[in-house]
Formats: C-alpha cells, sequence, structure tokens
C-alpha cells in the first residue's frame, strides 16, 4: 500500500459516484438539495414508525402514492399528499411535510393586519389538528420536527429555539396530545412537541437548553 | 506511510471531489470535522464521511427507509408507496424544468460505498501493522 496506488483508488471511487449520480433521474437538482431531502425522507420514516408502533396511530396516505416531500416550505395545501392519523378508527390528526405556521407573536397581535414574512416558520415535519388549510396557527400544531443533515452549530440551536419560541410559551409541564411517543408532556403552553434529528454527533453538545424548553435532539446517522 | 503522505491524499481526495462537481458535499463533510487527531485521522474521517454520502442514496438506504414506509402507512388509493417524490416550488419549477423529482434506489451507489468502506479498512490495517512493526523494531 502506498500513496500512489490509495489515490488512484480514490480517484477511480469518485469518478463512479460522478457517473452514477449523473446518470439518476435528477441530476442538475443541486446534491446540498437532494441529500437535504434524503435526510428528511429517513427522518420522516423513523418518526412514522415510531408514531406506528410505539403510538398506536394507524397511518394513511393521502393523494398519492409516493412519499411526498417539497423543495421548498409553504402553507397547507388540501389537494397534495399528507398522511392521516387515526386512533382506533377515528382521525385525530394530521402529518404534513415542509410547512409554514404562524407564529405565536402573530396571534397574539389579534391577527388583526396582513401577514409578513416574519410572522411564520417553516418546519420539515409537522402534526397538525385535521381538516386545515393554508399556514396551521402556532395552537394547531401538535409535533414540529427539523432535518438537520448538516454539521450541527450555535447558529441551529438559536434557530431551534426562535421556533420554540414562536411556538408556545414557557410553563409548568402540560400533557402533549401524544399517549406515549414523542413525550406526554411538555413544558409549553400549548404544549407541542419540538424535536430536532441531526446527522452530526455534536448535536449532543447543544441540547442541554433543550431540557427546559421541551426540546428533544436526536443523533440520527444516515 | 507518514502524517505527510496522508495530508497530500486528503489533498488530493478534496481537490478531486471538487473538481468532480461534489463541493457542496466536501464543505458538508469539512464543516462537521471537529478538532484532529493527526494527518491520518482527518484523511479516514474524511473518507468515512464520504462513504455516508454516497450510500445515502444507494439500494440498501432507501430499501430501508421504504419498508419501514411500507410496514407502517397504509396507502388511501391501494396499492404499495412506490417511492419518494420531492414536488418543486414555482421557482424551482422555472429554474430546473422540472415538476418534481423522485428517488429511486441506486444499486451502483451501494457498491461504490461498500468499495470505499474496503479501503478504509485496509488503510487501518496497513496502519496497525505499521505500529506493530515500528515497535518491535524499537524492542
Amino acid at each position: 500500500m502506498n500513496p500512489k496506488t490509495i489515490k488512484k483508488r480514490i480517484e477511480t471511487t469518485i469518478q463512479r459516484f460522478a457517473s452514477a449520480t449523473t446518470k439518476q433521474a435528477y441530476d442538475l437538482v443541486p446534491q446540498s438539495l437532494t441529500s437535504g431531502k434524503l435526510y428528511e425522507a429517513h427522518v420522516l420514516s423513523l418518526v412514522i414508525e415510531k408514531l406506528s408502533t410505539q403510538e398506536g396511530l394507524e397511518i394513511t396516505l393521502i393523494n398519492s402514492n409516493f412519499i411526498p416531500l417539497k423543495s421548498a416550505p409553504g402553507p397547507i395545501n388540501r389537494s397534495y399528499p399528507y398522511f392521516k392519523l387515526a386512533r382506533r378508527g377515528s382521525i385525530v390528526a394530521e402529518l404534513w411535510t415542509d410547512i409554514e405556521f404562524l407564529s405565536l407573536s402573530y396571534a397574539q397581535q389579534n391577527r388583526s393586519r396582513a401577514i409578513q414574512k416574519g410572522d411564520y416558520h417553516e418546519l420539515d415535519l409537522v402534526i397538525t389538528d385535521s381538516g386545515v388549510s393554508g399556514r396551521p396557527a402556532h395552537s394547531q400544531i401538535w409535533l414540529g420536527v427539523e432535518c438537520k443533515n448538516t454539521g450541527y452549530t450555535k447558529g441551529l440551536l438559536k434557530e431551534i429555539l426562535g421556533i420554540r419560541r414562536e411556538l408556545s410559551l414557557l410553563q409548568d409541564n402540560r400533557p402533549t396530545r401524544f399517549s406515549s411517543w414523542p413525550r406526554t408532556s411538555v413544558p409549553a403552553e400549548p404544549p407541542s412537541c419540538l424535536l430536532v434529528y441531526s446527522s452530526d454527533n455534536a448535536v449532543s453538545n447543544y441540547s442541554s437548553p433543550g431540557s427546559v424548553f421541551g426540546i428533544d435532539f436526536y443523533h440520527e446517522p444516515i | 506511510m507518514d502524517d505527510k503522505d496522508y495530508k497530500e491524499i486528503l489533498q488530493f481526495t478534496r481537490e478531486l471531489m471538487r473538481n468532480r462537481g461534489f463541493a457542496a458535499v466536501d464543505e458538508r463533510i469539512l464543516s462537521d470535522m471537529r478538532g484532529s487527531e493527526g494527518a491520518y485521522w482527518d484523511l479516514t474521517y474524511y473518507l468515512k464521511h464520504l462513504v455516508e454520502e454516497i450510500a445515502l442514496g444507494s439500494d440498501r438506504q432507501l430499501v430501508n427507509v421504504l419498508r419501514r414506509y411500507r410496514e407502517n402507512v397504509r396507502v388511501e388509493a391501494g396499492g404499495p408507496i412506490v417511492g419518494i417524490r420531492v414536488e418543486m416550488s414555482e421557482e424551482d419549477r422555472k429554474r430546473f424544468d422540472r415538476q418534481y423529482f423522485d428517488f429511486e434506489p441506486n444499486h451502483e451507489l451501494g457498491e461504490i460505498a461498500e468499495d470505499l468502506k474496503l479501503l478504509i479498512h485496509e488503510l487501518h490495517n496497513y496502519r496497525e501493522n505499521s505500529k506493530g512493526k515500528n515497535e518491535s523494531e524499537n524492542d
């Protein structure tokens, strides 16, 4: 084994990688977008598995045979695919991907003015009350999930603390809408759950504020 | 091989990645890298994370993800879940001239990731053997 042979093998590997990705149907889409969405699909599959096996929800995909993701977030469009969540046959909530929600601060202002960009924020995965259209209010959200396939940084911690602030006020523990997973209580009102999945194990270095504000951080490698 | 060689191999790999259109992947791996235990550690860290990036679109990864969906989700219209579809926003539709893209398992990516894993394994064995030789020579 010498540097020359190693370089040759690495060169061949990267050439094959380039060739394999060029053959894919989405080769013109930036890799940062495709790898971020693949990670989101991975996390969504884990969340769905937990909701099914631990929380006991019955999950039905509506409007499609494809798992739905979006290249950019937006309001809920009911003609798009989504997941219905039922308990013992009764629909209790819906799971949507890449959704903007209306903030707590917007609600505090009596919603008397036109919505501005600062009045809504995005979440990668959202469980809401069923039947919501447009941007759900913060009070209609049961669970929000952020998926980060990137190095976890202080900036991302600040971002999620901001999301927590715009979802709920800090309170003594309140029961969530879940009986087991992801949490049965949270120190927030409205009592929404907020999860962060990161492919970077450094996420654990940033998780301590989550124990106060009710944010659960998961290191989930690819 | 010494630290200078490992450093040079890493430099070579990063240049290749950037030249082949994987600058974003290179940056992502580098931004995840914290601290260092030397040139060998840097190189193997980079290669291990490259394996993960390659494997992301592979057969194994996507099959596992789809299996989880199929086991836990019923499709209202009937039939199985056939894949993962990313719907483009208005801006992205204009930019990329497509309504959506689908993720399909790529068998070749799985093979490439396995080959790179083997190289990392061989590098590890080489280093361990070299250490053993140096120790016995010093004895």
